[in-house]
């Protein structure tokens, strides 16, 4: 999983289309130097980072300042002397981490992720399977209509989503919430990893059939392990969406102590005490931290089974 | 091992287009059966039937004594090498030879020594560790074909397997694969649209065109005595000289006219062809190999083809002379099929309507004309091929 281009030079002729056959994991890829692009390009994208990084560096600094230099001077006055360590302090953290509910906040959301990103993207790949190698009738109509399911607006299902948690009774609970987050992520991991399965190459699968696995093995040892990129990829944008999700949160969870998300949390320091800035930016930065983690970890596969899963190579 | 017996076997796909028509054939235990034919003959769609991979619309399909239509690729019990060899990428060598064993749940000692054993006849064993994109094409044929060995089935199946692999690894495996099939006595059936693989590495040659078995025959026997002209225009390369002929009867001699030709037929084609004689005035399709084309000096000087020659490709053990000829030539769907290339069909029908055809002869490099010059050709005419016009079967009984 480690390269991605075929270890060129080693064999001539048909060799390199032979790997990418093999391999069929990854589209083959252009040319990986072009894209550096020339300076004039590097220059613009550098200066539009920037723009888009200030905001979040002067939420970094205010977060590490007292609640009257927030409310007193702009967060660019520290760079005058950014050495003056008696400026700096970490109450704010302290006070949003064990003050304001914000650490076990930070736990719930954990609970409500996890699940919300393992569930869905479980049952979507046995779904993607069979969308992809298994036949049917009906397995094309199925598809897109699972595929359509992406226009709807999660909001329109508030109420009888609701409605039915009532009945069940489990308003309120994490169970409401990981259900939720299944129904909404499906259509979306469907699509995506049957795009990634279905372009995996067919002789491999057959091969596999007739050296006697069944759908089933040759869904667990074959299409999961070939699936990885798409499998991380999808898994990162689940748990980053529902990891900063707050609307559905708020609806299905409600803003009780014990079950309140971090977005919740974070929302309810703005509401109030308006005042309370210098919370509110540390506060902000607590609930990015876990998503930086995994973004910066798993970038690879995202960006690699995001193009892998739409673009056929 | 077992024997494979298709017994009228058909398949339709839900359009309608009818890949394999009625096809019947044994394969014996322990043969090495070749199915060749033209791109879209049915010969991949037969091969995947037999592996369970299609389902087969009408027939029999046996493999040793079972009836085997409705069973899976599973139950089936045979081993398939795919054109792209199929590999499994995350899994190493060993892994990759293994996995049908471990999928049979066979003891973990035994997956390793048979894995081992075929390593070893396939000369794999220092890569067993390695990962498939780490070994090149030739190894990585290889190692499809240990995952067929080691599993001891009732037969191969081969799809194409030397396709991807270049010219001279070609050569190589082609041989290693038919020496190991000899050698395990498995009984194999391999598709490929390559005649050379076909002439050289079974036992038994079937011939396919548009989903229809044309002749089954050790490949000798289908160089020397093709059943019609489909498989006369297939086999053999350079491809036979095909023409429009005009049958003779002259003082007793049948002799045959071609364009600006005219030869006696010898009494051995005729004994062969048994349904030429007596059938003077009649048009008929005459096959001429390159390679029974003499130098002139080896025929009586009545029989001798006074040709240009317009193109000699030296090739070292032999010369192809290329040359123009008046002679019409057949135009059918026989021809079109045996061509395999709807430009060299589109030149053909060109030359057609323009009333000649170019020919080829091959000759000892002794013998090599200039290009443009003017030369005399002989022909060893007890090798002349006939074929009826309507129904493009060889002019013979039986």
């Amino acid at each position: 999983m480690t390269t991605s281009t075929p270890t060129a030079g080693e064999t001539p002729g048909g060799a390199a289309a032979d790997d990418a056959a093999i391999k069929g994991t990854q589209p083959s890829k252009s040319a990986p130097d072009d894209r550096r692009g020339s300076p004039l390009v590097r220059g613009v994208v550098l200066a539009m980072c920037l723009v888009w990084t200030i905001p979040t560096i002067g939420l970094l600094v205010s977060s590490f300042r007292t609640r009257t230099a927030v409310t007193g001077s702009g967060w660019w006055t520290v760079l005058a002397s950014p050495l003056d360590f008696t400026q700096w302090t970490v109450q704010n953290y302290g006070d949003v981490l064990f003050n304001s509910g914000m650490g076990q906040s930070f736990i719930n959301t954990a609970i409500v992720t996890i699940p919300a990103t393992v569930i869905p993207i479980t049952a979507a790949a046995f779904a993607a399977y069979a969308f992809s190698w298994m036949r049917f009738p009906g397995r094309e109509m199925l598809f897109v209509l699972f595929v359509g399911l992406l226009v709807v607006p999660t909001q329109i299902t508030f109420i009888p989503l609701l409605q039915r948690f009532g009945n069940l009774g489990i308003t309120g609970t994490f169970l409401s919430v990981w259900l939720a987050h299944t129904g909404f992520g499906m259509p979306l991991a469907v699509y995506l990893l049957r795009n990634y399965m279905g372009s995996l190459p067919r002789e491999v699968i057959e091969s596999a059939k007739v050296d006697g696995a069944s759908e089933f093995q040759t869904f667990t040892r074959l299409i999961l392990p070939l699936s990885a990129p798409a499998l991380a990829a999808f898994a990162i944008f689940q748990f980053l969406w529902v990891w900063n999700d707050f609307i559905h949160a708020l609806v299905f969870l409600g803003a009780l102590p014990d079950v309140k998300v971090m977005t919740v949390n974070l929302a309810e320091l703005i509401g109030q005490r308006g005042q309370d800035w210098h919370l509110l930016t540390a506060g902000a930065f607590v609930t990015m931290i876990m998503p930086m983690i995994v973004f910066f970890s798993l970038q690879r596969f995202f960006v690699r089974g995001m193009t892998a899963g739409s673009v056929k190579g | 091992m077992a024997t494979l017996q298709l017994d009228g076997v058909w398949k339709r796909f839900p359009d309608g287009t009818e890949a394999v028509k009625d096809l019947s054939l044994d394969v014996d235990d322990g043969e090495f059966v070749i199915l060749v034919g033209p791109s879209g003959c049915g010969k991949s769609t037969a091969l995947r039937m037999v592996a369970g991979l299609e389902e087969i619309t009408d027939g029999t399909l046996m493999i040793g004594d079972r009836v085997v239509n409705g069973l899976t690729p599973k139950e089936r019990d045979i081993a398939m090498v795919f054109q792209s060899y199929a590999l499994y990428p995350h899994m190493s060598v060993a892994d990759n030879m293994g996995f049908a064993l471990k999928l049979a749940k066979v003891p973990k000692d035994e997956i390793n020594k048979r894995v081992r054993e075929a390593a070893e006849i396939l000369d794999l064993t220092e890569y067993l560790d390695r990962k498939p994109k780490a070994l090149s094409g030739g190894q990585r044929q290889r190692v499809a074909m240990g995952r067929a060995i080691v599993r001891s089935p009732q037969a191969f199946l081969m799809d194409e397997p030397l396709s991807n692999l270049d010219a001279k690894l070609r050569v190589a495996m082609r041989a290693e694969i038919a020496q190991l099939q000899s050698r395990l006595g498995v009984t194999t059936l391999y598709v490929t649209h390559d005649q050379i693989e076909a002439m050289t590495m079974g036992d038994r040659v079937a011939v396919l065109k548009r989903g229809e078995l044309q002749q089954a025959a050790p490949p000798q026997e289908l160089y020397e005595n093709p059943r019609n002209l489909f498989v006369a225009g297939f086999i053999g390369s350079p491809a036979m000289n095909i023409a429009r002929a005009k049958l003779a009867d002259e003082n007793g001699k049948t002799t045959v006219e071609f364009g600006e030709f005219k030869i006696d037929v010898s009494d051995e084609a005729c004994s062969k062809y048994t349904n030429i004689r007596g059938h003077s005035g009649k048009e008929v399709a005459v096959g001429l190999r390159p390679e029974h084309f003499v130098p002139g000096r080896e025929v009586p000087e009545d029989q001798r083809l006074a040709v240009e020659v317009a193109l000699v490709e030296a090739l070292g053990s032999d010369v192809l002379v290329h040359f123009q000829t008046t002679a019409p030539p057949v135009v059918s769907e026989d021809m079109r099929e045996a061509l395999d290339d709807a430009d060299a069909f589109a030149e053909l029908e060109r030359a057609a309507a323009s009333g000649g055809q170019g020919f080829t002869a091959r000759l000892e490099p002794k013998d090599m004309p200039k290009m443009g010059e003017r030369m005399e050709l002989g022909f060893r005419t007890e090798y002349l091929h006939f074929f009826d016009m309507d129904s493009g079967l060889a002019m013979r009984d039986a």
